[in-house]
């Protein structure tokens, strides 16, 4: 699936997948807490977009960094789901969502801490052994850092190196924290392990307050991550990529328009360069 | 566990401001960034909630709506990874701690577990579904049920009037709620104790009217049996149009 440009999918413009002509994803990505357990109108839609499309998956509640124990049974059913549907590429947040016995439903930044780090890797480790697949973690926006003793940069690159995982660059994740915790988004980015970068996701978002982005998905990706985007796949092999639009949905037209222009980059980079040099 | 006891509690502390808005003194957080998270928490649980129970969210004040969804907020914890399934732990914990009584809103129980079970029966997870023939129905036609519904008692009538005007008219009424197989839609329908009986007894196994008749005159006490006969025939046809009960 390298280089190939990819939409997430939402029951929003689920027709879309299936009788627009002029929309052609590559693939599709879906929250499998979405769909696991769900059948009858939206099982329908979503099996015939299967039918058209490779889907990837992106989860929301395993919780990896969770002080709580992993939940074994919903293991056990996403296993079920990745295989149903023929998912290659499983990713999930480097956060926790679930603490004390409650799930909340967004990500909350885990504790920048050695003892953060060994505890992920383990949980990486697990899910991986019992998935019996990788588990590509990606790296999260967050809003301030919590007790933090070394700096996100390390955090991730001690995390991928000790779990051996595959990383998900989020280029508008470290867009978003670079703008607010004042850093260099190139620099933080040419510092990650990107010969472990699996696969990429691109989206919108929000600015909120003069000194402070919120990562929403609401919006189009702005020029500046898109000339991250292109800085990032210059230093690294081609791997899948995500638009990720999940409110505020714009006409199709203007999600095509933007999947066009990551192509565009990734043609270029990917392709074009690799071409030439070959 | 690998995670320190320091790291553990700062994290639940962290969840725990998320859902109370107290305990804002945590180790190394930007205060003025805090409440940004226990906005997002908020809003992904209150946006779910409202887009489950929109004749719930519509009836009750906006007071009250808030009360509910912030007092679930605060003290359930939620157990599904799956946000779509947390309405049904939201109905459950305002029937189990009777916000009907303290809100003086007899009908809310039966609201929200009807508009919740609209949701489960529309997104029920799909079964073997019986193969209808286009055979001639008759009282020895053996019926199957469509797997996909729900029977819910209320007692008052939310399924036909306003809530305020439901609790006018206390009653034991019995309501269907299936889904189309075809479409996928969902439809209800409101049906007597008998026919509720009838119902379980083709759901449980194929039978036809003829072989349920019996049990059904004995246990509501008929003598009649012709005319119910009758009656369950009518009935029935009504259930195969409306693609409820399936002739096997």
């Amino acid at each position: 699936m390298s280089n190939q440009i990819g939409i997430g999918y939402r029951r929003d413009f689920a027709d879309e997948f299936i009788s627009n002509n002029e929309f052609k994803p590559d693939f599709i990505e879906l929250a499998p807490e979405n769909w696991i357990g769900m059948g009858g109108y939206w099982k329908k839609k979503l099996d015939a977009a299967a039918e058209r499309y490779p889907i990837t998956c992106h989860g929301l509640s395993l919780s990896i960094g969770s002080p709580d124990d992993l939940d074994l049974n919903f293991l056990k059913q996403l296993k079920v789901f990745l295989a149903h549907y023929n998912v290659k590429i499983y990713s999930e947040h480097l956060s926790f969502s679930k603490a004390a016995n409650a799930h909340l439903y967004d990500l909350l930044p885990i504790p920048f801490r050695e003892d953060a780090v060994k505890h992920v890797t383990e949980r990486i480790k697990f899910v991986q052994d019992f998935l019996e697949r990788p588990l590509i973690i990606e790296n999260v926006s967050y809003y301030t850092t919590v007790a933090a003793e070394m700096s996100e940069l390390e955090f991730i690159n001690q995390v991928v190196n000790e779990s051996q995982c595959q990383l998900l660059l989020d280029v508008n994740n470290v867009y978003v924290n670079a703008f607010n915790h004042d850093y260099n988004a190139a620099d933080f980015i040419r510092q990650l392990p990107l010969d472990r970068v699996a696969y990429i996701h691109m989206a919108g978002h929000e600015k909120v307050a003069p000194d402070l982005i919120i990562d929403t998905h609401g919006e189009a990706i702005i020029d500046p991550v898109y000339e991250l985007f292109d800085y990032t796949t210059q230093l690294m092999q081609a791997v899948p990529v995500l638009l990720e639009r999940d409110f505020n949905i714009p006409e199709t037209t203007e999600l095509i328009a933007e999947m066009n222009k990551l192509r565009l980059i990734t043609t270029k980079h990917w392709e074009v360069e690799h071409a030439i040099t070959g | 566990m690998l995670l320190q006891a320091e790291t553990k509690q700062i994290q639940e502390q962290l969840a725990r401001y998320c859902r109370t808005g107290q305990d804002t003194d945590i180790k190394g957080v930007r205060q003025d960034r805090l409440s940004h998270y226990r906005r997002l928490v908020y809003n992904a649980v209150s946006n779910t909630l409202e887009s489950a129970f929109p004749i719930s969210e519509e009836w009750l004040s906006t007071e009250e709506w808030q009360l509910l969804v912030g007092d679930f907020f605060e003290h359930h914890d939620a157990q599904t990874p799956s946000i779509w399934k947390l309405p049904e732990e939201f109905a459950n914990y305002i029937i189990e701690n009777d916000y009907a009584a303290q809100l003086n809103k007899p009908a809310l129980n039966d609201l929200l577990w009807f508009e919740w079970l609209e949701i489960e029966v529309h997104t029920m997870e799909d079964k073997f579904e019986p193969e209808g023939t286009n055979s001639n129905f008759s009282v020895k036609t053996p019926l199957s049920i469509n797997p996909y519904y729900r029977i819910q008692q209320l007692k008052y009538p939310i399924h036909m009037i306003h809530a305020d005007q439901a609790v006018k008219e206390e009653g034991e009424y019995f309501v269907l709620i299936y889904r189309l197989i075809e479409s996928g839609q969902v439809r209800f329908i409101q049906l007597s104790p008998m026919h509720i009986f009838f119902i379980d007894k083709i759901s449980n196994q194929t039978q036809s009217i003829s072989q349920v008749l019996p049990e059904l005159c004995s246990v509501f006490g008929i003598d009649n049996l012709e005319s119910v006969k009758d009656h369950l025939f009518l009935f029935c046809s009504n259930m195969i149009t409306k693609k409820i009960l399936i002739i096997s």
